[in-house]
């Protein structure tokens, strides 16, 4: 079973086998670092975050109860607050919902990107989502969550969850809507 | 410009996620570099704490259930109601202190040395009539 394979692998991390760390590195850093990716909208960043996390995993694998999830469910959680953290430290004001953003979607990235692929475009658009919507919908969207996993991760009621996802969608479908045809064809 | 439809939305993020984003070459290393700079500064204990031992599994049951039945009987222990016993113990009183004190006292003569310790009770009792009424008529 994957989760005993974690916890016997954490257990041995944790202990100072490297094959075990980096077995569960292997395991677990592209999605987490795509997570990262998604919410800082920066590699360097999403890199610390994910180091920062795996360092951090090792240094206190008790605090990881396999009755309460997954491996992959907590570190999801563990990047999710490490982001936080750093969005605090670094004085930045968290855009947490709509209200706090302006509507208008010609102020997002986007504009700057238009020349871009579409793949940044869609990043960009991503990063000018709210900090709760961002996480939802990368969490459901681009890791395949259920919805009930992505409310685990981020500490709320999976209605929550479909509303989030709900509201960032109409606002990428107005963002990236020059985009609609380019991909379609 | 039209919004997109579900349709269109979801080829554009079907596209972003064929195309994820990709960490830098080095980083790896980097990250193993911080595991092994870690575990080098983490105190010697805590390895110790974390590191697994392989036992013989019959060894682990025969542990397990040696644990078990510590358990129960310190469960029972714990649980038994409590014994009453009756014993006899020290308790210090206040006691008054009698004190002797010589005082006169007058005491009357014997007459001829009789006591009333002479004066016992008959067992049986055998009365005689010295005198009879019919004497007097």
């Amino acid at each position: 079973m994957p989760d005993d394979q974690d916890n016997r692998l954490l257990t041995q991390a944790a202990a100072g086998d490297t094959q075990a760390f980096r077995t569960l590195f292997e395991q677990h850093s592209a999605a987490l670092f795509r997570l990262a990716y998604h919410l800082t909208g920066a590699i360097d960043a999403a890199e610390d975050v994910v180091q920062d996390c795996f360092l951090r995993l090792v240094r206190h694998p008790g605090r990881y109860d396999p009755r309460r999830g997954s491996l992959r469910q907590y570190l999801y959680g563990m990047v999710r607050n490490l982001v936080r953290q750093r969005w605090q430290a670094e004085g930045r004001l968290l855009a947490l919902e709509d209200i706090l953003l302006d509507d208008d979607p010609a102020d997002a990235p986007l504009d700057t990107a238009l020349q871009a692929e579409v793949s940044d475009a869609v990043q960009s658009a991503i990063a000018a989502l709210p900090a709760l919507q961002r996480e939802a919908i990368v969490l459901f969207e681009f890791e395949g969550l259920s919805l009930e996993e992505v409310a685990a991760a981020a500490g709320c009621d999976a209605g929550t969850v479909k509303s989030r996802l709900y509201r960032a969608r109409e606002r990428l479908r107005r963002t990236l809507a020059p985009y609609g045809k380019g991909v379609s064809q | 410009m039209n919004p997109l439809n579900d349709d269109e939305l979801d080829a554009l993020l079907r596209h972003a996620k064929s195309n994820p984003p990709a960490s830098s070459p080095g980083f790896a290393e980097r990250v193993m570099r911080g595991y092994h700079e870690q575990a080098r500064h983490s105190p010697s204990w805590n390895r110790l704490w974390w590191r697994p031992v392989r036992i013989p599994a019959g060894f682990g049951i025969l542990a397990a259930l040696v644990l078990l039945a510590i358990g129960a009987v310190a469960g029972r222990t714990l649980l038994a109601p409590p014994v009453i016993a009756a014993r006899r113990i020290e308790v210090p009183v206040v006691q008054e202190r009698v004190v002797y004190r010589e005082c006169a006292h007058s005491t009357e003569p014997q007459l001829g040395g009789f006591t009333f310790n002479e004066l016992q009770p008959v067992r049986e009792i055998h009365p005689r009539v010295v005198r009879s009424i019919r004497d007097d008529q």
